[in-house]
């Protein structure tokens, strides 16, 4: 499954939860989710693609960055690799995006990847 | 007979009895083609006569390297058959249960157009002529 795949590459980094609920975590942390789209030719299912969203949470900016550069990296390198029996084909980070949340004094770093699999 | 709505993917062309690997979409488009003609014992109206077909076909399939399996067409294939404008025996049927309409015929092939980007897998369309006049029969 894509999603302990992901899990499993960005726990390598930081703490890294998928985006259900409420969470209670120890900073800085990601949370990541998914959005699948189905690739068919006429026989059928031929892989997928994946929209990926994932936000990297930190009070301090420079953690927040480092850390996710290191996703990136962490991502990028599932490229033609298998993990957790999802066979990665394409990977492409898209781009990302800092806010601040003035509520809960965070700094936080959008990131959106697009990811082709050959399986779920 | 009640119709039924035809799905997409049951929708398929064979050309000498291959089908193109990782279609995704194809086109069939055609008519007859008018000649229109006047002359004074028309009174004014003008005539019209059919003077053959003309067709084409367009099919959308994902790239793949490697062997294709018997029965299939490949892009190496394909790109050896625009090239040298091959010609071959197409059958398109909507549907596999008897009765299903199908159309058989001569195409050509007219070219190969490959597109890739830096993000997806690789496509490609082929584009072909019906170069007779097709048949309309039943599976």
């Amino acid at each position: 499954m894509i999603l302990e795949a992901l899990n499993s590459a960005i726990s390598g980094v930081c703490n890294t939860y998928p985006m259900v609920g409420d969470i209670e975590a120890t900073m800085p942390f990601a949370v990541y989710n998914v959005m699948q789209n189905v690739l068919r030719d006429k026989s059928g299912i031929v892989g997928y693609q994946y929209d990926v969203s994932i936000s990297v949470v930190d009070p301090d900016i420079d953690t927040c960055m480092t850390k996710s550069s290191g996703i990136k990296v962490a991502i990028d390198a599932l490229e033609d690799t298998t993990v957790q029996d999802t066979t990665f084909d394409i990977v492409h980070f898209i781009s990302e995006a800092q806010r601040y949340d003035a509520v809960a004094f965070n700094y936080i770093n959008d990131m959106e990847f697009s990811i082709t699999t050959q399986n779920i | 007979m009640a119709l039924s709505k035809v799905k997409g993917y049951n929708i398929l062309l064979t050309i000498g009895a291959k089908s193109i690997v990782g279609t995704t979409s194809d086109t069939l488009s055609g008519g007859g083609v008018l000649k229109e003609s006047i002359q004074k014992s028309d009174a004014g109206q003008t005539q019209y006569t059919n003077t053959g077909f003309e067709g084409t076909m367009s099919v959308s399939s994902f790239v793949g390297n490697g062997t294709a399996a018997s029965g299939e067409l490949g892009v190496k294939e394909l790109m050896i058959a625009a090239r040298d404008n091959a010609t071959g025996a197409f059958i398109y049927t909507m549907g596999s249960d008897s009765g299903d309409p199908k159309i058989t015929g001569t195409c050509t092939y007219t070219s190969i157009t490959v597109n890739s980007n830096s993000e997806d897998y690789a496509d490609c369309t082929i584009e072909l002529s019906i170069t007779s006049l097709p048949t309309f029969t039943t599976v």
